[in-house]
């Protein structure tokens, strides 16, 4: 089962359960919650696959966190201790209040399994598990630009603090990578989303995706969301190239639904059917 | 919890000074303003790892000037939970902002945080980038707000990546306000 993790921009609360889209809004048990951004909008574009090819709908474990880190700790708590409940195949980490003390007893909590799920982090997830020196036992991490500069500082507690030495230099793309993998503050697949999207495996460059080019992307909320979301739902399911393919349908959105910067990012979800038809068509 | 100071004050930390430590970065933000006006030379700072809850942020002083600063916050009711002394961390990233055109839209970075703009009357279309919880409810907040009219992003969230969109919401806000 995919397990998805996170906090939502509600009242302080514990949301547990299978998700739907019903209505155009994500549907968590009894809780009903926005597609417009953060968490929920990456468990909505895993919904989307998942329904798109009949796979199994994914477990959401939501916080409701509006930054007292309340909804972090009834979260926390429920994953630390019942995960197991659950038979995680596949757990994503996402926003979330990167509280230390939670670190490493979820890192125990998942070697305490019979079986390691894969493990994917983004936002908050991935700058906890980065300061607390446990992104190595993660397999994907999905920085931006601005977040890689901050896994690649290993003294940075959180991307406001990377170091001017590494800022002002005109510091290539490699050597960030490079020094992420090497003090080992990435994880084994590290997907940088940007202009140019880059795959890494274990510090080897395996592939690279620039096309289509819709420079309108980068200032829309929540386009890094539908890929972490996309990719957790294709991993799940076993496809080879999953990350590559949700990076690629990502793009694909923004093509069909011509977005500019002033898209609201769950049109881009509700498309996301009609692109997987279109591109598995074509590859067929 | 001993271990802990006792590392604070090892001599590793030449030359310390001392840092306030609160609950929220919100207070952090206020109490910092605060005792700037009253003429205090304060800055905020990173805490050091050992006193580290998260996404923290504290105010770093001189601690000569301790127990004014404790005698003002006391009077403002403004009493950190905690107060140590760290070596100086400063937070580079936060004089950088980058911002770009984008077809009748304007964005502004900073660190990992953006957020677009209309050029034509200046509506906030966007909020991207972040990591900590309240980042979706403060996009909600300020979407379709004028920049000008708009609330502070660091009034309405309470984390760094909030602090982060303030810088370059203040950025963006100069360069409309500036036309």
């Amino acid at each position: 089962m995919i397990v998805l993790v996170g906090t939502v921009p509600y009242k302080t609360g514990l949301y547990v359960g299978k998700a739907a889209i019903q209505g155009g809004v994500l549907q968590i048990g009894s809780g009903s919650f926005s597609i417009e951004r953060g968490t929920a909008a990456m468990a909505a574009s895993c919904v989307q696959v998942c329904s798109f090819y009949n796979t199994e709908m994914p477990l959401c474990i939501f916080g409701g966190d509006i930054s007292d880190g309340k909804g972090t700790d009834l979260m926390f708590q429920e994953v630390n201790t019942n995960i197991d409940a659950y038979k995680p195949d596949l757990v994503t980490l996402h926003y979330m209040f990167p509280k230390v003390k939670y670190g490493q007893p979820f890192i125990n909590k998942i070697e305490s399994l019979q079986k390691k799920p894969q493990l994917i982090a983004d936002a908050g997830g991935m700058y906890l598990m980065k300061t607390i020196n446990k992104a190595h036992f993660f397999d994907v991490f999905t920085p931006d630009w601005g977040e890689l500069y901050f896994l690649a500082d290993e003294f940075a507690p959180h991307p406001l603090y990377v170091r001017s030495e590494l800022l002002e230099k005109n510091v290539s793309l490699q050597s960030l990578v490079d020094a992420a993998y090497k003090k080992n503050n990435t994880a084994k697949t590290t997907i940088v989303k940007g202009v140019v999207d880059h795959l890494y495996a274990d510090n080897i460059k395996i592939k690279e995706l620039s096309q289509p080019n819709i420079p309108a992307m980068e200032a829309i909320g929540g386009t890094g969301d539908t890929i972490t979301g996309m990719l957790s739902a294709l991993r799940y399911m076993g496809c080879s190239d999953a990350d590559y393919k949700a990076l690629t349908i990502n793009r694909l959105i923004g093509e069909e639904i011509k977005c500019s910067p002033a898209t609201q990012i769950a049109e881009f979800i509700t498309a996301i059917p009609k692109v997987l038809a279109q591109y598995e068509k074509k590859i067929s | 919890m001993f271990e802990a100071l006792k590392r604070l004050f090892a001599r590793k930390y030449e030359k310390p000074k001392g840092i306030l430590l609160y609950a929220s970065v919100q207070e952090v933000i206020q109490t910092q303003k605060m005792l700037e006006t009253e003429g205090f030379q304060v800055r905020l700072v990173a805490p050091p790892p050992e006193v580290r809850l998260g996404c923290d942020l504290a105010i770093e002083f001189n601690l000569i000037e301790q127990e004014a600063i404790e005698t003002t916050i006391k009077n403002e009711k403004s009493t950190p939970y905690r107060i140590v002394s760290t070596k100086e961390m400063l937070p580079d990233i936060l004089k950088r902002s980058l911002i770009v055109d984008i077809d009748g839209y304007v964005m502004c970075k900073a660190g990992n945080m953006k957020i677009t703009i209309d050029k034509r009357e200046h509506r906030i279309v966007n909020i991207s980038g972040g990591g900590c919880p309240d980042i979706p409810y403060v996009a909600e907040q300020l979407h379709n707000q004028r920049i000008e009219e708009a609330k502070n992003p660091i009034e309405i969230g309470n984390s760094l990546c909030s602090y982060l969109l303030q810088i370059a919401f203040d950025s963006l806000k100069k360069k409309v306000i500036s036309k």
